[in-house]
């Protein structure tokens, strides 16, 4: 029978990380607390209505009857509420469209 | 003459109202009402402005998208859908006294046959008595005290 042989790996052997480096997941770590920053800082209704429809996955009608609200007034605080985070976050989307 | 298909049938949307759908709601189509998916799709398709409101609300998608964040906690929000919850068990509990008087209904000959039973039993139960009362005990006290009278010894002199 034929024995095996253990081939020791080199002494300065590194294995390479294809993961985010670490001054990657900082600046995306930043720009998760940017984004979180920017739909906190939204009105009370504007974040409700962004959280329900976008974070949430509500459908408009879903989300319109828990913010008891026509559909129309609904639509108003997202385009509201999206133009606002658009414009607080205008660097990040600059950056992720670099 | 051909059939329209159901996307061309579907009712077209202006051009007003296709950005209106992309600012509210975003540049998924997912995200747009199911009534008026078809219609902005075709609009997008036939339309080459499309892509340029598309652009705007695509870019604020992606910079939410590619940073997954939870859903900010929030008091007001919360206890919106705590009310909405309540209305909707408040809607369904319109039906519960329905369903109440239906079971009622259920019950009602029910309890009218031991009604019934019950006051049977109650009567037959005072016939009962009644029979012990006028029975060949009391019969025998009637005599003893008619004996003791005299009545009868009376009536035999008179005789």
């Amino acid at each position: 029978m034929r024995r095996r042989r253990d081939h020791p790996l080199p002494e300065h052997y590194d294995a390479a990380d294809d993961g985010p480096s670490p001054s990657e997941m900082l600046a995306e770590s930043k720009r998760a607390q940017c984004v979180r920053e920017a739909v906190n800082g939204l009105p009370v209704r504007q974040k409700a209505a962004v959280t329900l429809c976008y974070f949430e996955g509500l459908s408009n009608r879903e989300a319109a009857d828990i913010l008891e609200l026509n559909i129309k007034a609904l639509e108003s605080l997202l385009t509201r509420g999206r133009r606002q985070l658009a414009g607080k976050l205008e660097t990040e989307m600059i950056e992720l469209k670099g | 003459m051909a059939r329209k298909s159901e996307r061309e049938m579907a009712a077209a949307i202006s051009e007003k109202r296709f950005r209106r759908i992309v600012e509210s709601y975003g540049a998924n189509p997912l995200n747009w009402p199911d009534g008026e998916r078809d219609s902005a799709l075709r609009f997008a398709e036939e339309n080459n402005r499309a892509a340029v409101f598309i652009a705007e609300p695509a870019a604020l998608d992606r910079t939410l998208n590619d940073m997954p964040i939870p859903a900010p906690a929030d008091e007001v929000l919360i206890n919106q859908i705590i009310a909405a919850k309540n209305r909707a068990a408040a809607a369904a509990g319109e039906q519960q006294p329905r369903r109440k008087h239906q079971r009622l209904h259920w019950l009602l000959p029910r309890l009218l046959g031991l009604a019934v039973a019950c006051g049977l039993g109650l009567f037959l139960g005072f016939l009962q008595l009644g029979a012990k009362r006028v029975g060949p005990a009391s019969i025998d006290a009637n005599i003893l005290i008619y004996g003791a009278s005299g009545v009868e010894d009376d009536l035999r002199e008179i005789n």
